[in-house]
């Protein structure tokens, strides 16, 4: 009994040591694992906070605008709405483009619009630096926009 | 060697008083703040496939989200098996259930792009049953005296509460790390005040003290909270390593968590709950409940039951409105600083408290070393009467106290009152503890259980470099165990 029981410990230490490994080389935290959350890791010192934030505007076809965000967008999501939609239309995802996803973000920006149709959709993402310890206007720079290929949510 | 290795881990993994009493009345109160918890599945089957977006490990193996119906299927599952927890009911298959139904459900929302840290709160019921928490308060205890066996021993297995002390410390370690590497420590950085500006502004997490701290201008201050943060993440897995250790430990990241909450309205009231393993429940003074053979079989016939429609009736009801989750939480966080706190101030009051017994003694120490010598006679100034300091070669017979030369030049010897002998690091510790004042809170923290180990390591680099020490002479040298012993023994004092 006492040999399997520390065998229990062993295989709880190094799984968990692979699983750090993995991280340090592939980057992304693997689940389920013992991890607690990071809290942002690096940061950009000098002051300031960078933080970054998508954004989603929108072109109904009578010609009215409205912006997003991913609180907005990712409303089902209870929790972290800024990772979910970065996961899926941030501008290093794979699944951006993806019809059905797409799909998915027209038929959201419509129901936002209160059934209006789309007929542009424009993701941007934001890097947004602000001052620590003011309430200064932030310093806002637009990293990345990409107008959405609405033709594929319709192929 | 690799035997004594085996026997000290041996004896780390089992080591422990937790009764399962505790554990019970602990697995009543994880049961009811789980059932609270927002086990929400099925919001994910809302997103199309091509979401799908899962973490390395076994969610891989999904292709996509599954629909809505199996979700909340896993959802209720999770409900019944939290309501057989509670009332101890086939308790260890119950709880098992919990966490790999729980571990499940939530790898599914968590494949839509962010990993929640829950992990530790999913994973303790599977742990800590195989402690026992289900031989007390339980209606698998009422089974099994019913049919007439032997009630398991009042002692739980300890090895699976050193186990779940371990995974909370391995976590931690986890979460230091990556601030390590990303310049948490860098004095110009300010790391937990950009976080709490991130959090403020892009999740909008302004309630509390939040606003408050968005404009407060401390660089030392934050500097300091990036430091503290370290300290306690990547402490915590050395912590872990007593049980003491664990509670002081515990202790501190549920005061951390509740400072979290007030300046960046971060919950992690799961975390607490998790902690709440190692306190000592069977304190808490409670009516015993014995019901009668006719009211415990009643109890059994109907638990299938109970457990089934009140896990599946809790599950129709939802999810707590968010006041009353807030509240949960709020709840959660002020019990455990409430705990915390009054723990704290227990250690402090040992520390400072006055000893039980005659606290007087004699440190022997070795005359020849001027830094030994500087050492015992600043132990032996405030209360000469406590501490009677000697030179080993003023002793006319050290083996008349089980002592040989060898041993009294290498460490200092603190023979009590009672005549037992402690060494090294417990000798300096309970001479200072006999000094008094401020002295006696060093000696207490030297004594406790997380620092003693460590203040032996201090004590025996020290011994060995003390020819380096202010006050030192080449003769402090430590000589090899065995050697021959410097010079003549001295004569008097």
């Amino acid at each position: 009994m006492k040999a399997l029981v520390r065998a229990v410990f062993a295989a709880v230490v190094l799984t968990w040591v692979a699983e750090v490994g993995v991280t340090a080389v592939l980057g992304p935290e693997p689940y389920p694992a013992l991890y607690q959350p990071a809290f942002g890791g690096a940061v950009p010192g000098g002051g300031v906070a960078v933080t970054r934030q998508p954004a989603v505007l929108v072109t109904y076809a009578d010609g009215s605008e409205a912006t997003y965000d991913h609180d907005d967008v990712m409303a089902a999501s209870p929790y972290q709405r800024a990772s979910v939609f970065r996961s899926a239309f941030g501008p290093e995802s794979p699944r951006r483009t993806h019809p059905e996803n797409v799909r998915w973000l027209v038929e959201r920006v419509t129901a936002l619009g209160g059934g209006r149709e789309p007929v542009e959709i424009v993701l941007e993402d934001h890097q947004i630096t602000r001052e620590l310890g003011t309430r200064k206007p932030p310093q806002v720079v637009v990293t990345a926009r990409d107008t959405v290929d609405l033709g594929s949510a319709r192929a | 060697m690799r035997e004594r290795l085996t026997s000290w881990t041996d004896r780390w993994i089992h080591a422990g008083s937790t009764t399962r009493t505790s554990l019970g009345r602990f697995r009543v109160l994880y049961a009811v703040y789980a059932l609270t918890w927002t086990a929400d599945f099925h919001w994910v089957a809302a997103f199309p496939d091509a979401m799908y977006n899962p973490p390395l490990g076994p969610m891989m193996l999904f292709g996509g989200f599954p629909p809505s119906a199996v979700l909340r299927g896993l959802e209720a599952l999770f409900a019944v098996s939290l309501v057989a927890v509670l009332l101890g009911w086939r308790t260890r298959t119950a709880s098992w259930t919990a966490t790999v139904v729980g571990v499940l459900g939530f790898g599914f929302t968590y494949s839509s792009g962010k990993i929640n840290h829950d992990i530790l709160l999913l994973l303790l019921p599977g742990v800590i049953s195989s402690a026992g928490w289900g031989d007390r308060a339980s209606l698998d205890a009422l089974a099994r005296r019913r049919a007439g066996r032997a009630q398991v021993p009042e002692r739980a297995l300890q090895w699976p509460l050193r186990l779940m002390a371990l995974m909370v410390g391995l976590s931690f370690f986890t979460a230091a790390a990556p601030k390590l590497r990303g310049g948490w420590l860098d004095p110009s950085s300010q790391a937990v005040q950009a976080f709490q500006v991130d959090q403020y502004y892009t999740q909008g997490r302004t309630d509390l003290l939040a606003d408050f701290f968005l404009t407060l201008r401390a660089p030392l201050l934050w500097e300091a909270m990036d430091w503290a943060t370290i300290v306690l993440e990547a402490g915590m897995v050395l912590f872990v390593l007593t049980w003491r250790g664990t509670r002081v430990a515990f202790a501190a990241a549920t005061l951390f968590h509740v400072g979290v909450y007030l300046m960046m309205n971060i919950n992690f009231s799961n975390n607490v709950v998790v902690y709440g393993f190692v306190a000592a429940w069977d304190r808490v003074p409670l009516p015993r409940w014995e019901p009668s053979p006719a009211a415990a079989a009643r109890w059994l016939r109907a638990a299938p039951v109970v457990v089934l429609a009140g896990g599946t009736g809790w599950w129709a009801l939802g999810a707590l409105p968010p006041d009353l989750d807030r509240v949960r939480g709020w709840t959660v966080l002020t019990v455990g600083a409430l705990v915390s706190t009054y723990y704290a101030g227990w250690l402090v009051h040992r520390l400072l408290g006055r000893p039980a017994g005659p606290v007087g003694g004699r440190l022997v120490y070795d005359g020849d070393c001027g830094f030994c010598t500087r050492s015992a006679q600043w132990l032996a100034r405030r209360r000469p009467d406590r501490v009677d300091a000697v030179t080993w070669q003023s002793l006319p017979d050290l083996a008349a106290l089980g002592l040989s030369e060898d041993d009294v030049a290498q460490r200092a010897y603190w023979q009590g009152s009672t005549g037992a002998l402690q060494p090294g690091s417990r000798a300096i510790a309970a001479a200072a503890v006999a000094r008094g004042g401020a002295a006696a809170v060093g000696g207490r923290v030297l004594q406790s259980e997380p620092v003693a180990p460590l203040a032996a390591l201090v004590y025996r680099w020290v011994a060995e470099h003390r020819y380096r020490m202010p006050g030192s002479t080449d003769a402090c040298r430590v000589p090899q165990p065995g050697a021959t012993a410097r010079g003549p023994r001295h004569g008097g004092a």
